[in-house]
């Protein structure tokens, strides 16, 4: 069975490029273009992985975040962004993200959950 | 910006409230202390009155000693006390009452005789009679010589007085409380000739004085009196004064114990209204020499507070009791008082309301002056701490707004590189690439043009050229983009041509940004409309959206550089603020202007108008 991914990212051409690359990976990817609808996607489809832009119209990947692990959900997040400073990582860790990949980095690609989820 | 205010606040603003309270204070002062002076003033004028006044007794004393000094040289002292009182009466001018007596207390005169043929003797014997033989005690004033012989004694201050009384009786009997009467009192030859051990009956409480002047705190008199017979008020000393009140008149006694006989002891009595005539002599002239009025009234008061001469003559002031200033005339005429009342006081008040007044001004310009300053100066840190916010925000959102293109075309162009692209999806990306790379370009020509207008370095090529050109271009590679990104799109234009003179690669910038900001705020409803059209001699170009528009309270500062009406990186609107601020400074380089509408039915509307170049030229 393929695993599911949920991909929360506004950028349309960002949101094309991850989800061809991880369709072609063998994931099954759920797209996003918004905060506002990524949580009744997360309750209905229970994606494996979630991975989340910071800078999303009308909520914040911040803002899902703590509202992910608030409901007890515990999801593996991998927050992507194009923010790429200590404190943003800082901040999104602390809110319960997994860990955490720049957009532009070397290599966006996404990584294992950083720590094991039962 | 806490941290400037609160410096402001404590450097600035606190020491200025504090002087300018303390200013206030001082002003509330003035009233008080200009009355004081005035009152300094004034104090002299009845001194002079009251030192006038013991002058006269004075006077009337040394003429009383003269008179019985010629009677004496004649005659000797023990036959002249036999019929001193009819003497007297020949021989002195004043209507005084003679008598002597021997210091046993035995009246040799007035006696029995007289008495039958003068009512003014019966009356002498009926009222003094047994206090001047020692048979009885009665309340009397003693004055001591000093303040007699030595009237200049009166200008000594009240501190030195009562210090020495005090010294002398030892009793505090007097009240050290601020009279400011200057009024001659008893001193030293007082306390050594009626000390305590002299006097029964001492005087055990201050009296009050029948006047209570409005700039003199206390109201006790200074009087010295005693009860005890007439014997003992003249033990001490060969001559003197001692009045006494009979029947609520005064009676003025003067004794003498001439040298050619100590045991006899001649004196007269004089009754105050008999000096009726002299009062008005005491009080200077009313007027100057130019006739002016002067500011103040001077009266002389007897014992009831009532005005037995006035300067003016005839003058009348509301309440005889309460002077502005007086002053106590002492035990030579005790209970009177030389009093000062001003003719206008409202004068006063209103002198001192004046520079109270002008104070107030003062201070209220120094205290607006510096609020004003401090204002000016927090609303300009303000400023500047607001811009620098701005410009912090703008690091932010460059350097999201370069990586995110930058993304992309890395992505597909990975993609793309590993093979993982699939045949049909390689157009796809492609376009995605040069979209992107122009986002990328678009950006960073923003932000290059902007710091060169800021600096003033860029320089316009401007040559004419038809605006409807530059728009047919920028439409058509805009529309597919537009499309593909949801938009439904429509051109309304007016027959061209739209000749303008500019610099096109920087109007056409303007036109780039507009249509970027219709899509980054465009909304759920993609809707954008391009609007162009000649009016008069401008031509105007509208970008109409269908998005939320600008806030009503935002619209003035969407124009300024680094502002985001949609402030905030979290909104997912990419941007950096200098879209529209360039776009203005670009339009006003090239004489034309730029304005934000509401849209009807909702959305923004961004107008550009520009001169057209035949308009210009005629």
């Amino acid at each position: 069975m393929k695993k599911r991914i949920l991909l929360v990212e506004d950028d349309p051409h960002i949101r094309l490029g991850l989800c061809d690359a991880l369709g072609g990976e063998g994931y099954d990817v759920i797209e996003c273009a918004d905060g506002a609808q990524a949580m009744p996607l997360l309750r209905q489809r229970r994606p494996d992985l979630l991975v989340l832009d910071l800078m999303l119209p009308h909520k914040s990947g911040y803002d899902l975040c703590r509202e992910i692990r608030s409901e007890k959900n515990r999801v593996p997040i991998l927050i992507l962004s194009a923010k790429g400073q200590e404190i943003d990582k800082v901040v999104g860790l602390e809110l319960g993200a997994d860990d955490y990949a720049r957009a532009a980095g070397p290599r966006a690609r996404a990584h294992p959950p950083r720590r094991a989820r039962g | 910006m806490k941290k400037s205010l609160l410096v402001l606040l404590l450097a600035v603003l606190l020491p200025s409230v504090v002087l300018g309270w303390l200013a206030l204070r001082s002003a509330q002062e003035q009233q008080i202390v200009l009355e004081r002076r005035t009152a300094e003033l004034y104090q002299k004028e009845t001194d002079t009155v009251a030192t006038a006044a013991r002058s006269l007794i004075s006077a009337e004393r040394r003429a009383f000693a003269e008179t019985l000094r010629q009677m004496l040289i004649g005659e000797k002292p023990q036959q002249l006390a036999g019929h001193f009182a009819v003497s007297l009466r020949s021989t002195w001018s004043q209507p005084a009452m003679g008598f002597a007596l021997t210091t046993e207390g035995m009246i040799c005169s007035p006696n029995l005789h007289d008495a039958g043929s003068n009512a003014q003797v019966r009356q002498f014997l009926a009222e003094n009679g047994s206090w001047v033989s020692g048979k009885a005690q009665a309340t009397a004033y003693p004055v001591p010589m000093d303040e007699l012989n030595r009237p200049e004694m009166a200008q000594r201050k009240m501190t030195y007085g009562n210090a020495k009384r005090q010294q002398d009786y030892g009793k505090g009997d007097y009240s050290q409380q601020a009279s400011q009467s200057q009024s001659a009192q008893p001193s030293k030859s007082n306390s050594e000739s009626y000390g305590n051990k002299e006097l029964p009956n001492e005087k055990q409480e201050a009296l009050s004085r029948n006047v209570a002047p409005q700039q003199q705190a206390g109201t006790e008199s200074q009087l010295t009196w005693a009860t005890a017979d007439f014997r003992e008020f003249i033990a001490e000393g060969n001559e003197g004064v001692v009045n006494r009140f009979v029947n609520d008149r005064l009676n003025m006694i003067f004794w003498i114990r001439p040298a050619e006989a100590r045991n006899l002891v001649f004196g007269c009595l004089l009754r105050a209204e008999d000096l009726a005539a002299q009062w008005p002599d005491l009080l200077p002239a009313s007027g100057d020499a130019s006739g002016a009025e002067s500011d103040f009234i001077l009266a002389l008061l007897n014992d009831k507070a009532q005005p037995i001469a006035a300067s003016p003559a005839g003058s009348a002031v509301p309440d005889w009791k309460k002077p502005f200033v007086a002053t106590e005339i002492g035990e030579a005429l005790p209970h009177w008082e030389a009093a000062l009342y001003l003719r206008h006081p409202e004068r006063l008040v209103a002198s001192a309301q004046k520079v109270r007044r002008n104070l107030y001004l003062l201070i209220s310009c120094a205290l607006v002056a510096i609020a004003i300053g401090g204002w000016v100066v927090m609303a300009e840190t303000r400023r500047q701490l607001t811009l620098a916010q701005k410009k912090t925000d703008f690091v932010s959102n460059v350097s999201h707004e370069l990586k995110t293109p930058l993304t992309s075309i890395r992505m597909f162009a990975e993609l793309m590189h590993s093979g993982r692209a699939t045949a049909e999806r390689q157009p796809q990306y492609l376009r995605i690439i040069m979209v992107e790379a122009e986002r990328l370009t678009r950006l960073i020509n923003n932000v290059l043009d902007f710091a060169g207008l800021e600096r003033r370095q860029r320089r316009f090529e401007k040559r004419p050229f038809d605006l409807f050109e530059m728009l047919t271009q920028i439409w058509s590679s805009h529309e597919v983009h537009l499309h593909e990104a949801g938009f439904t799109t429509n051109w309304e234009s007016a027959a061209p041509p739209y000749p303008v003179i500019g610099d096109e690669d920087a109007l056409a910038q303007v036109l780039v940004n507009l249509l970027a900001n219709a899509e980054k705020y465009g909304g759920e409803r993609k809707e954008i409309t391009l609007r162009s059209y000649p009016e008069g001699a401008w031509v105007c170009l509208s970008v109409l959206d269908r998005g939320p528009g600008v806030p009503p309270r935002e619209e003035a500062k969407i124009f300024e550089p680094f502002y985001r009406a949609h402030d905030s990186l979290s909104s997912g609107i990419p941007g950096t603020g200098l879209g529209l601020s360039l776009a203005r400074r670009i339009v006003q380089e090239h004489g034309g202007e730029i304005f934000y509408q509401p849209r009807p039915g909702g959305g923004s509307n961004f107008t550009v108008r520009l001169p057209l170049s035949s308009a210009s030229s005629s």
